[in-house]
């Protein structure tokens, strides 16, 4: 992903379909003096003033503030030096042994297990830290923000580029991609993501798992990031995808996954390909995604190639072919 | 003795507000200077670019005319959008049932096929949910950046950067540009 934000402030190297787009649209842009308003009951300081001057002898000229001069406030966040504001919902969030207020770069913040935080995810979000948590603010600056949940549950709402925001858990690394989700680790490491806006893609070496809104997925040590399966499958389709995530070699659960998908669980059909063996048992998924939507190349997807599979997955998210994008459009807190 | 202007305009809207409906011109005129752009592109997310610039006065009048009966001086920029919607939506429905030939084309300067471009590219924003077109329009026509639109429309910066951000995928899909995913290669 780029890294410049040239849509929001125009710094940066210019996006070049964002420039192209300011000079179609720049030629529209509105430049007229204000119109002069109506007679009202109230005389304007104009006229006041030309009846004053010969009394006043007050000369004034016009100079307008360029835009540039006026200061622009970021809304709603105090100055925390370099931290992030945490506000006690319940009883005693602490960082090291005392109340928290601030989260700083370095710092954990532990909730017992009646106590709930709610942290100002620096400018993109707000996340609140439930009962019985740990979690470490890693580092924070313009380009990234980087936490870590040892244990417990995070909600959390973020509007923000793609990447800014990153969670490790010690089983898998949440990247959020814009969104709003809960994010939970139990004590045995065990890590488990619900994502209800947007998506947040779990990663770890050599393995992804992309989540949409409407999905959730777990992680274990030794596995890495399991299936994203939607909360509103089938029953014995998400026992079966759980078992899968244990065992790929897992026939029987193949054949329940494969019987007891609907369009729209090609989402883990999709994550199941390069998991599964070669040969039958790829081949039968390869058979039942292209009953959804008939892939360029069965040939490309049997051999996993990376641009065939990413090239399917868009194929895969669109409206008729069930797509795994929540078409709801959550409005992010709108607070001052 | 000279008064530099500049020294005596607050720069807080609530303030220009009073000042306005005290019946001040300059205050008026400096709220007409740094909401223009932004009703503007409220307006041209839905009406014929022809008719949007002499809207943007008729809002501003009938803003001046309605003052007394806005709550919260420091909320005029949300409030003078609301206005343009509505004022939108009467022009609209007001409209004659015939063809407006080429509402779109720039009066002067611009050749056809960038006009033919440009009506096919506000068409496309039209399209889009509302929170994204108009922020999108502030952005890409008004050249506002996203804390000036995050000031004037009420909107936090988290907010407006969404719409952007999102807006803009959705605008290089529709219309063919470069992918969206381009935005999200891994490191």
């Amino acid at each position: 992903m780029s890294d410049n934000d040239y849509i929001y402030d125009k710094k940066g190297p210019p996006d070049p379909d964002v420039a192209k787009l300011e000079g179609l649209l720049g030629g529209l842009r509105f430049d007229r003096p204000p119109p002069v308003p109506r007679r009202s009951r109230r005389p304007f300081f104009v006229a006041a003033a030309v009846a004053m001057a010969a009394a006043a002898a007050l000369i004034l000229w016009v100079k307008w503030p360029r835009a540039a001069d006026d200061q622009r406030v970021r809304a709603g966040l105090p100055d925390v030096g370099g931290g992030w504001s945490v506000e006690s919902l319940a009883g005693r969030p602490t960082c090291g042994d005392a109340p928290c207020s601030i989260l700083r770069p370095g710092d954990w913040l532990e909730t017992d297990g009646e106590a709930r935080a709610r942290v100002m995810v620096a400018d993109i979000g707000e996340m609140d830290v439930q009962p019985g948590s740990r979690l470490r603010l890693v580092a924070t600056g313009p380009e990234r923000h980087h936490l870590e949940l040892r244990e417990g549950t995070i909600d959390a709402v973020v509007t923000a580029p793609p990447r800014l925001l990153v969670v490790d858990t010690p089983t898998t690394t949440a990247v959020d991609l814009g969104c709003a989700y809960r994010l939970t680790v139990d004590a045995g490491g065990r890590t488990r993501i619900s994502v209800s806006s947007g998506f947040v893609a779990l990663e770890a070496p050599g393995r992804v798992t992309i989540v949409p809104a409407g999905a959730s997925a777990s992680s274990s040590r030794g596995s890495g990031p399991g299936l994203p399966v939607f909360d509103d499958a089938r029953a014995d389709f998400i026992a079966a995808a759980d078992r899968l995530d244990a065992d790929p070699g897992d026939a029987r659960a193949l054949d329940t996954v494969l019987l007891a998908s609907r369009k729209r669980d090609s989402l883990t059909l999709w994550h199941l390909l390069p998991r599964v063996a070669d040969g039958q048992p790829r081949m039968r998924l390869i058979d039942r995604l292209s009953e959804i939507r008939r892939p360029a190349s069965r040939e490309a997807l049997m051999r996993l190639d990376p641009a065939a599979l990413e090239e399917y997955r868009h194929q895969l998210d669109t409206p008729d072919s069930g797509s795994w994008q929540d078409e709801r459009h959550v409005e992010p807190p709108n607070r001052k | 003795m000279i008064v530099p202007l500049e020294l005596t305009i607050s720069k807080e809207v609530g303030d220009l507000v009073r000042a306005a409906r005290r019946g001040e011109r300059r205050a008026f005129a400096e709220l007409h200077r740094r909401y223009s752009r932004m009703v503007h592109a409220v307006l041209l997310a839905r009406v014929p670019a022809q008719s949007a610039g002499d809207l943007v006065q008729d809002v501003f009048l009938a803003a001046l005319e309605r003052l007394a009966s806005l709550r919260d001086d420091d909320a005029f920029g949300g409030w003078i959008a609301q206005i343009a919607r509505n004022r939108a939506t009467d022009h609209l429905r007001g409209r004659r049932e015939t063809v407006e030939v080429d509402p779109e084309l720039p009066s002067h300067g611009a050749s056809a096929e960038t006009s033919l471009e440009v009506a096919r590219v506000l068409a496309v924003v039209r399209a889009l949910p509302e929170a994204y077109r108009e922020t999108l329009l502030m952005r890409l026509c008004e050249g506002m950046t996203g804390d000036e639109i995050s000031e004037q429309t009420g909107l936090t910066p988290a907010s407006v950067r969404v719409n952007l951000h999102r807006g803009m995928r959705l605008l290089r899909e529709r219309l063919g540009l470069s992918r969206p995913e381009q935005e999200e290669e891994v490191e």
